[in-house]
């Protein structure tokens, strides 16, 4: 079957189109991959890594070297046009006195030139070698999560355990359960885990947060990894039960007279997932002034700005009140509100003020001068 | 009797011979499957490999306020893009920040320097030059990342690699942007003559 040259046309076009939409817009950027490489020590290990920079094709980047181990590395290039392959030639020593991570950055920066009378940006991005150097005997380090979750759901742990020693570790790990007061409200035993020299393993488990009540929690990652008190590693983390409420945080309180003044409200939401079509719905009752937001949407416990626009002409007191509700998924918070006027200085009257100052001084002055003369002309 | 006997022994060897012939047989055919239906019975395994990529890119990456002198009679002017305004001068406003996006595959932190302070920049008495960070798309930077107090004005730091803005500035594609408004405060006596500066974002893989 033929294909119309105007159906082909159109698919050319739908293509295209396609395409350009779902392409990044590219203006000023710079990249590199990987993006890092992780080794363990070994005493006088020569090693080359490749890292890949990419930019805008008319470019120029500046290659350098950052952070531990400087010293023990060298480039293949320190400058680069429209990107390219820069190779790291790592001779580490025989000894890194200093045990845990090293970090040495390779960072490639846009020579960016300055144009008068603008602002400009320069991207610049750091690759990283991560070197591991053992500690003595045993040595522990975690890598712990806890995700959010609404109340009557699970809250997920994650607790990575890392052999950082030379000797392989036995661990013992529990996680202890934290409320906003710091008082302990819950535990999960672990239990007994090998974990071989530079390896790691990860523990998952899942908490029932049934007739706990919704707020912040810390949870506390426990691992004994040793026969001494001292070999026990602890990580800490923040997490929340959610519950379906947004609370009013904040409020503009001081306004302009007679004008269109903004009126922002900050409101946090206290749920672990999207609530959209948020919106406030501001009254002055005692001047019949409403107002509406635009609707907006909050991420999971995002505070965000609500803001609104209301004309303050027809308002003559000082102070007044306002009714301020918040309305998400059928549900409203609500807040009294007490806003005032910003004093105005009139300029009139400290001018006056002044004069009149003035005018007092200068008549005191020129009766000094006159008495002064008088007295003279007696003596 | 004894033709009996002949008989049930061919039989029993005729069972035996036939038994083992249909295990020969089927065999035989466990062979032949797959040529003759195309069933694979076999497994294989596809890795891939992603690599990691860190990448940045300012899709928005020019405030140019234009010329202007401050007005008669105040002592600074002020242009803000956060709010879009100029007061106090004669500027054309600029209501767009930097945008910046982690078009990456890991999350980064995020420093920001500048090559200029607001006395080499702007000059003048008592000359302001900050900066401020929102999360364009929400998410981009989770709040317990963040390093600074999103949305409020910050000195500009001009010692590399500048000021932690971010822990963990995300990739993932819905919530990948931040913003960068930038605030200058120009005093009436600042030296007449086309400024400019340069902001750097520096971003390092997690």
């Amino acid at each position: 079957m033929r294909v119309s040259r105007f159906w082909r046309a159109t698919i050319c076009f739908l293509f295209v189109l396609f395409a350009v939409l779902h392409t990044p817009l590219i203006e000023s950027y710079v990249g590199v991959a990987p993006a890092y490489y992780s080794i363990d020590f070994q005493p006088g290990l020569v090693k080359v890594f490749s890292f890949d920079f990419n930019t805008n094709q008319e470019s120029e980047l500046e290659v350098y070297l950052e952070g531990d181990l400087k010293e023990y590395a060298e480039l293949s290039t320190t400058h680069l046009k429209g990107g390219g392959r820069v190779n790291v030639l790592l001779k580490l020593p025989q000894n890194i006195e200093k045990p845990g991570l090293h970090k040495l950055f390779i960072g490639a920066k846009q020579l960016t030139k300055e144009e008068k009378g603008t602002i400009g940006v320069s991207a610049n991005v750091r690759a990283v070698i991560k070197v591991y150097v053992p500690y003595p005997g045993k040595y522990a380090e975690l890598d712990f999560s806890a995700k959010s979750a609404n109340a009557g759901e699970p809250i997920e742990f994650r607790l990575k355990i890392f052999s950082r020693g030379k000797e392989s570790i036995n661990t013992l790990s529990r996680i202890e359960i934290y409320d906003f007061e710091d008082k302990k409200v819950g535990e999960l035993n672990l239990g007994e885990t090998l974990v071989e020299a530079g390896s790691f393993k990860e523990i998952v488990k899942k908490w029932n947060t049934e007739g706990y009540s919704p707020g912040k929690y810390t949870a506390v990652a426990v691992v004994r990894y040793g026969s001494d008190d001292s070999q026990t590693a602890t990580a800490k983390r923040e997490f929340r039960i959610g519950e379906l409420y947004i609370d009013i945080v904040n409020y503009t309180k001081v306004l302009e007279r007679e004008k269109i003044n903004k009126f922002e409200i900050v409101v946090e939401s206290f749920w672990n997932g999207v609530i959209d079509n948020v919106f406030a719905n501001v009254t002055i009752p005692e001047y019949n002034i409403q107002f509406i937001t635009p609707s907006s949407t909050l991420e999971p416990f995002e505070k965000k700005t609500l803001k609104g626009y209301f004309d303050t002409t027809p308002i003559d007191k000082e102070q007044f009140k306002a009714k301020i509700e918040v309305h998400y998924k059928g549900k409203v918070t609500k807040k009294e509100a007490l806003l005032k006027f910003k004093r105005k200085i009139d300029y009139k009257i400290v001018v006056g003020a002044i004069i009149l100052a003035l005018s007092v001084l200068t008549s005191i002055i020129l009766i000094i001068i006159l008495y002064r003369r008088e007295h003279e002309k007696k003596r | 009797m004894e033709t009996d006997k002949v008989l049930l022994t061919i039989a029993v060897v005729a069972v035996a011979v036939s038994v083992i012939g249909l295990v020969f047989t089927y065999n035989t055919i466990s062979g032949f499957k797959l040529w003759l239906t195309g069933l694979a019975t076999d497994t294989a395994t596809a890795n891939v490999t992603i690599t990691s990529s860190e990448a940045i890119n300012f899709t928005t990456d020019n405030i140019n306020w234009g010329s202007g002198t401050v007005n008669g009679g105040e002592t600074n002017a002020t242009l803000d893009t956060a709010s879009g305004t100029v007061t106090g001068g004669t500027w054309t406003a600029v209501s767009q920040g930097f945008i910046l996006e982690n078009i990456g595959n890991v999350n980064v932190t995020l420093d920001l320097a500048t090559d200029k302070d607001a006395s080499t920049f702007i000059g003048g008495t008592s000359p302001l030059y900050q900066f401020n960070v929102t999360n364009n798309e929400a998410g981009s930077c989770p709040s317990a990342n963040q390093s600074i107090t999103f949305g409020a004005y910050y000195d500009v730091n001009t010692t590399s690699p500048g000021t932690r803005v971010c822990d963990n500035f995300q990739f993932t594609d819905a919530s990948d942007t931040l913003r960068i408004d930038i605030k200058v405060v120009i005093p009436a006596d600042a030296i007449p003559e086309a400024k400019g500066s340069i902001m750097t974002a520096t971003a390092t893989a997690v």
